[in-house]
């Protein structure tokens, strides 16, 4: 992921951030590590953000879910 | 700094027939021109940039002025804002670059995200990692900092203190006297955008701009046809100056080409045109056919530059094939402009001159110069 991540930020390819910050995240919330979870949510909602990409709402919706934005 | 005249604005405050000019510390002294930002511009509706320049939804154009850093965005319903470009959060500096802002402002310490009506919108792992609420932080309160802004003829002004009148009563007395010409205006392009830094206060060019007096001497090629004569001063106290000419007939193509009109002009405008400084630092030129503002952007007491933007009346005037035409007009501005550059930069040399009393003005030429001092001095005693 770090590979991927580092190659995401240096082109500065938001929608790619989204989709590394967004699996990664599904994955901790698999293992139900649910801060892990959070924190790459708040990542992958906030590059979704600065895209003004549709998929900020989704993301909304599971940190609201988890206690974690308003 | 020693030996500067001692400031006496009372002087610029009696008629034009006894009165003197501003003193030079308006011209030459920082600690005034501190002053002068505050009373003179932030005060007041100051002009600060063109709607032209954050042309579509989510444009957004950081500048400074007069040391405040701006952020003018056009929101998403095409509303044009002028915000303190701080975070307000650690007050990190959100934008440095014009830029098309898709989604949110992001600032890009700790990426607290602002929609670009200026709302906060979130505020990533304020509450600890992955938790972006906290009760200390209502986001309601912690909107970018909006300054009143108003778009007039594409100008953007600003009124920083929040407390002048609406604009359209600021500026009332000039809407009302161009009122016939309060119709859409198209800018002409990339050849009809210039700017001009010049080495003196903003004052003078101010000054300037507003008399006729100088034409003989200065534009030689512009008085040969419109002549001192056949000019006339604009004074509207406590508001703006300026003057017009009475013999406006351009000949730009000898094929007979022209811009097109405004709509329904008053027959006097045929052959009329008026230069109108309105206060505090945009200069006006208005025509049958097209308009111009010159925004004075003061970097500080000694130095400005002016953006000058021209507009045409009908979009028939901007369309490629006019193109060679707008170029001319352009650069007939510009020599016109570039005429008065040594002008000004040799006031503020003058300026230096420890025994200038601010000057003797000619009452029957200098009236509209003496408005403009005379508006300048009252926001110092008001």
């Amino acid at each position: 992921m770090e590979n991927k991540l580092h190659e995401a930020i240096q082109r500065q390819d938001l929608e790619l951030l989204t989709k590394i910050y967004t699996d990664a995240a599904n994955a901790s919330e698999q293992r139900g590590d649910i801060d892990e979870a959070s924190f790459l949510l708040t990542q992958a909602y906030v590059c979704a953000l600065q895209q003004g990409a549709d998929t900020a709402v989704k993301l909304r919706s599971r940190l609201i879910d988890k206690g974690r934005e308003s | 700094m020693n030996e500067i005249n001692t400031p006496c604005l009372d002087h610029v405050l009696q008629p034009v027939a006894t009165a003197k000019g501003l003193p030079n510390a308006h011209y030459i002294d920082p600690e005034t021109a501190g002053s002068e930002r505050e009373k003179v511009f932030f005060a007041n509706w100051a002009a600060v940039g063109f709607g032209k320049d954050v042309a579509e939804p989510g444009s957004a154009l950081p500048m400074e002025f007069l040391g405040l850093p701006l952020l003018i965005v056009r929101d998403d319903d095409g509303t044009i804002r002028v915000f303190q470009n701080t975070c307000r959060h650690r007050g990190m500096i959100l934008m440095e670059q014009a830029a098309k802002v898709k989604g949110v402002i992001r600032c890009p310490y700790h990426s607290w995200c602002y929609s670009k009506a200026g709302k906060l919108i979130t505020t990533p792992h304020v509450g600890g990692p992955g938790i972006n609420v906290a009760p200390e932080i209502k986001r309601d309160e912690l909107g970018l900092i909006e300054f009143k802004s108003h778009v007039w003829n594409d100008i953007i002004f600003v009124n920083i203190s929040g407390d002048a009148p609406a604009f359209e009563e600021y500026a009332h007395d000039l809407l009302q006297r161009w009122r016939e010409f309060d119709q859409p205006i198209y800018h002409g392009g990339p050849e009809s955008s210039f700017k001009l830094e010049v080495n003196c206060n903003w004052k003078l060019a101010v000054e300037n701009y507003c008399e006729s007096y100088h034409l003989p001497w200065i534009h030689p090629g512009l008085n040969s046809y419109s002549r001192l004569e056949d000019h006339y001063h604009i004074v509207q106290p406590d508001s703006f100056s300026g003057q017009g000419t009475t013999v406006y007939n351009p000949r730009l193509d000898d094929s007979g080409r022209s811009f097109a009109n405004f709509d329904n002009l008053d027959a006097k405008w045929d052959t009329s045109a008026e230069y109108i400084a309105l206060y505090p630092n945009v200069l006006l030129g208005i025509h049958r056919d097209h308009t111009f503002a010159i925004l004075l952007q003061p970097l500080d007491h000694q130095h400005t530059i002016e953006h000058i933007e021209i507009y045409y009346a009908k979009k028939s005037s901007i369309t490629t094939d006019m193109g060679d035409l707008r170029q001319k007009n352009a650069e007939l501005w510009k020599s016109v402009f570039l005429e008065d550059v040594f002008v000004v930069e040799g006031m503020q040399k003058g300026r230096q001159g420890i025994r200038f009393d601010g000057g003797k003005f000619s009452p029957a030429m200098d009236e509209p110069t003496h408005c403009f001092h005379h508006w300048v001095a009252s926001r110092f005693t008001a």
